[in-house]
């Protein structure tokens, strides 16, 4: 955004038309009554002092309506920008420069899965409340004229769209781009035509021993299992390397939650926890509310631009997700019967290739066309220029699937068994849903997984025929899943769902360190409190640092050493592994292991799209292995070991923290030298949140990096009174000229939290209720 | 406001004509007019405001000066316009 063009300068800068309109005060001026045809009875919001609507209304669909006004109200430009994104449109709004983001999105087959999805809601009850939802937000924006535009809207200079039940979907379809869209099959399949399988199965082994799963080993699967006897094809040859890939998800996206259980807590009833890590941005993906109707009374964060509560509590149960890490995307080759593209092989008979015309309306230039082609399994969303080397891509999203009535009904479900239920049909994004009602505590590994064969998806396969297609998917009820396990708590952080035991295969990404730290904390913790179950939310001890660092520094040759390096080595000796805000050791650790980690890889680095082995995998060499072959640079004539590689690395990473110092004229303390900034959705610079200063680390239960953290902390004790604690960077206006824009920040960055006003009644007179406002 | 921002142009013209005003006093009634009536306004919203909106907007336009800073310049912005509508009917009076 910061190269844009400037509105018009006129209009811009009046104050009776331009952003002068959009400055705030503290005191809300809202209309106290507004008045809408479409409610049939009416509803009351009472927004609290930080500016969370208390929705009351005399049935779900009039609330929903005012859940839609009320989210539109605050947070409109994000809603609708962020659709675009999901339907390829942004380059109507921000013209050529991002056109190629758009194709990325279409030729994924965004919004082809979102229009079919649509079809299948309609046919859903719920459907109605979509459509109310809808209403809602164009109530709002009809009632808008120029001057009440969002700030972004005047800044871009484009005025705002109506809202329809589509861009619904469209959102539900980006989630499952950020969660669900995780895959390596190109990257495996030329890293293991470039080592053999032999070296591909020794640096890339599916199980890491160390790993605590998500379901604890001592649950015993007690269902009979689909038997899959097929056994996959000899590996596809895919010769070239320079395939111009989709952009992988980042990483450290993630989450944790977990649920103690009352033989463990202090108060004797359950704590459930849930924070999920995804890229901070202003506005926040997530807006604070609380929905009361007479048959439900739900608190938690929503997604605007969909309606009820994702992520929260009503007064039976408390719930909280995190991403499931299979893999649910596969590429296929694809056999065409000439260049043309018109037809392909399958199962021995040609099949018709449907062509798509997708139609950009580019700002600033005009109508662009692109054509992307679809197999009957799935987009080619890698379309070469040599037809041969096209890739089509099998993705759990473009499925017909209802994962809308999940979370509404999670927002009326009162015990373990309607909890259940709700989730049932959900699909895509996968979710590992945990639970809590006043006894109960729960797990579900939730979603649609394909039927497999041993190693199919991990690598590209040949698309001409059912062999290689999913063999369907494993029923639910054998999706793993725990209830009140006899360690006293269930919990997720992206780990491996099961342990090898599990009767299904399965292959994805699967994080390890903050799993097996929550894990380790709960395993020692007696008769937790609240207070215990934030420091959790906020642990940033690095189990990647305490597991790396002795060995590393056994390895370091003092005598070596010049004399800051020496002091840097001291540092690093009397370092616990936490990764706090104000240490500088953090700094020169990670530093170190970066370099570390990039020596002892260096011909993968070399390499175009091929797999570089993970973190544990590299540490498990270091600590076990420490002769290994791959430690040797290939720029050197010397064979290294892992002894020299810590040396050179860390005369490295000691020489980059000197010229950060002294670039920045100050010591690298760990959050200054991470730089995490909470950017504006736009990329705007003026409206975004820099240098936040706060602990923690991608690898650490407080996973915060650089752009990445948790983007909501949530504790709910469970209880005769439920208490709820919560925090988010940014604020519920997504408006930079509000002042809860960006409130909660600091508070968000201390590693503290507010407490959750759960109102029974529409009590006006509540000391924390600073506007209430009449739909009728 | 019904009217389109630079509506005050064509009220400063009028303005100018009506009060056979030379080209002159035009420009100057229609700068100082509007300085007053769009600096104004902006310092009231930005005092209700706390002034956190112009500090991001003079962040955004990298303009020195910070809240005080925008608020001239978007006063000064409006005040050429008024004053060039003002002479504009100043001096169309004089011709006419």
């Amino acid at each position: 955004m910061g190269k844009a063009k400037l509105p018009p300068i006129g209009k811009f800068l009046s104050p009776f038309a331009g952003f002068w309109q959009n400055a705030e005060s503290e005191t809300l001026d809202y209309k106290k009554t507004l008045n809408f045809s479409e409610l049939s009875e009416p509803v009351k919001v009472l927004y609290d002092d930080r500016l969370v609507p208390h929705i009351f209304g005399k049935n779900i669909e009039d609330a929903i309506f005012a859940q839609g006004y009320v989210t539109a109200q605050h947070r409109l430009w994000q809603m609708e920008f962020q659709t675009h994104a999901a339907a390829g449109r942004l380059s109507e709004i921000s013209g050529e420069r991002v056109l190629g983001m758009d194709k990325e999105s279409r030729r994924r087959g965004m919004t082809w899965a979102a229009e079919r999805t649509l079809k299948k809601w309609k046919q859903l009850p719920e459907y109605k409340l979509v459509e109310r939802y809808t209403d809602g937000i164009n109530a709002y924006i009809n009632s808008l004229s120029p001057e009440d535009y969002p700030l972004e809207y005047k800044l871009i200079n484009y005025a705002p769209e109506a809202w329809t039940p589509l861009k619904t979907v469209l959102l539900q379809k980006e989630m499952s781009r950020t969660l669900a869209s995780r895959e390596y099959d190109v990257e495996n399949t030329l890293t293991r035509e470039w080592l053999g399988e032999e070296e591909f199965n020794y640096l890339f082994p599916e199980n890491n021993p160390k790993q605590s799963p998500i379901i604890p080993e001592s649950r015993e699967w007690d269902f009979k299992p689909k038997v899959v006897t097929k056994t996959n094809e000899a590996p596809v040859e895919l010769g070239q390397t320079d395939y111009d890939l989709f952009e992988k998800p980042y990483e450290g996206i993630g989450s944790n939650n977990w649920a103690v259980s009352g033989s463990k807590t202090a108060s004797g009833y359950p704590i459930l926890c849930s924070d999920p890590h995804l890229r901070l941005t202003v506005p926040s993906i997530w807006y604070e509310l609380q929905i009361i109707t007479p048959e439900m009374n739900v608190y938690g964060v929503s997604l605007p631009g969909s309606p009820g509560v994702v992520i929260g509590f009503n007064d039976h149960i408390a719930w909280g997700m995190t991403n499931v890490g299979h893999d649910v995307s596969d590429w296929y080759t694809v056999d065409w019967k000439d260049e043309t593209r018109k037809e392909y092989l399958y199962n021995g008979e040609y099949r018709k290739t449907d062509f798509r015309v997708e139609e950009y309306d580019v700002r600033g230039i005009g109508k662009v066309r692109d054509t992307v082609l679809y197999t009957h399994f799935g987009p080619v969303a890698h379309m070469d220029d040599d037809p041969s080397k096209d890739l089509a891509l099998r993705w759990l999203a473009h499925d017909l699937s209802n994962d809308m009535t999940a979370f509404l009904d999670l927002n009326v479900a009162k015990n373990y068994d309607e909890y259940q239920a709700a989730i049932a049909e959900y699909s895509c994004p996968a979710q590992n849903f945990a639970f809590a009602d006043r006894k109960d505590v729960a797990l579900w590994v939730q979603g649609k997984f394909p039927l497999k064969k041993d190693q199919q998806g991990r690598f590209v396969q040949t698309g001409n025929s059912d062999d290689t297609q999913w063999l369907g998917f494993i029923p639910r009820e054998h999706n793993p899943h725990v209830l009140n396990p006899s360690r006293g708590y269930i919990s997720s952080a992206n780990q491996h769902s099961t342990s090898d035991d599990y009767p299904y295969y399965y292959c994805g990404g699967f994080g390890d360190f903050r799993g097996r730290r929550i894990n380790s904390v709960l395993d020692n913790s007696e008769k937790v409190d609240a207070k215990d179950m934030k420091a959790l939310q906020h642990d940033s001890y690095g189990l990647h640092a305490a597991e790396s660092l002795p060995f590393l520094l056994k390895h370091i040759d003092e005598s070596n050493l010049n004399e800051e390096e020496k002091e840097m080595l001291a540092i690093l000796q009397k370092w616990d592994f936490d990764f706090q805000k104000d240490e500088v050791a953090p700094s020169v650790f990670q530093a170190w292991f970066d370099a570390f980690y990039e020596q002892t890889w260096d011909e993968f680095y070399a390499k175009e799209n091929v797999k570089i082995p993970e973190w544990w995998r590299t540490i498990d060499l270091l600590q076990n292995a420490p002769d290994n072959k791959y430690f040797d640079h290939r720029k050197t004539p010397e064979k290294e070991t892992a002894k020299e590689i810590a040396n050179s690395s860390f005369k490295m990473a000691c020489k980059k923290i000197n010229d950060w110092q002294n670039t920045e004229n100050q010591a690298a303390k760990w959050s200054d030298y991470r730089n995490t900034m909470i950017e504006h959705l736009a990329r705007i610079p003026a409206f975004s949140l820099k240098n936040i200063e706060t602990d923690g680390h991608r690898y650490s239960p407080n996973a915060v990096s650089e752009r990445h953290g948790p983007s909501w902390r949530m504790v709910v004790e469970m209880g005769d009174q439920i208490r709820a604690h919560g925090v988010y960077p940014g604020g519920q206006s997504g408006n930079p000229g509000s002042p809860y824009f960006d409130n909660f920040t600091d508070t968000w960055a201390a590693g503290e939290y507010y407490d959750l006003l759960f109102m029974k009644e529409a009590d006006a007179d509540n000391e924390r209720i600073i506007f209430s406002q009449n739909f009728q | 406001m019904f009217l389109p921002w630079w509506s005050l142009v064509i009220v400063a013209l009028v303005v100018a004509y009506l009060f056979k005003l030379t080209g002159w006093q035009g420009f100057v009634c229609g700068f100082l007019g509007i300085f007053l009536l769009w600096g104004g306004y902006a310092f009231y919203l930005n005092q209700m405001n706390e002034g956190i909106l112009a500090s991001r907007m003079s962040g955004l336009f990298s303009m020195p000066g910070g809240s005080m800073g925008i608020m001239i310049f978007s006063a000064l912005i409006g005040a050429l316009a008024g004053g060039l509508g003002g002479a504009t009917g100043g001096l169309g009076r004089q011709l006419a």
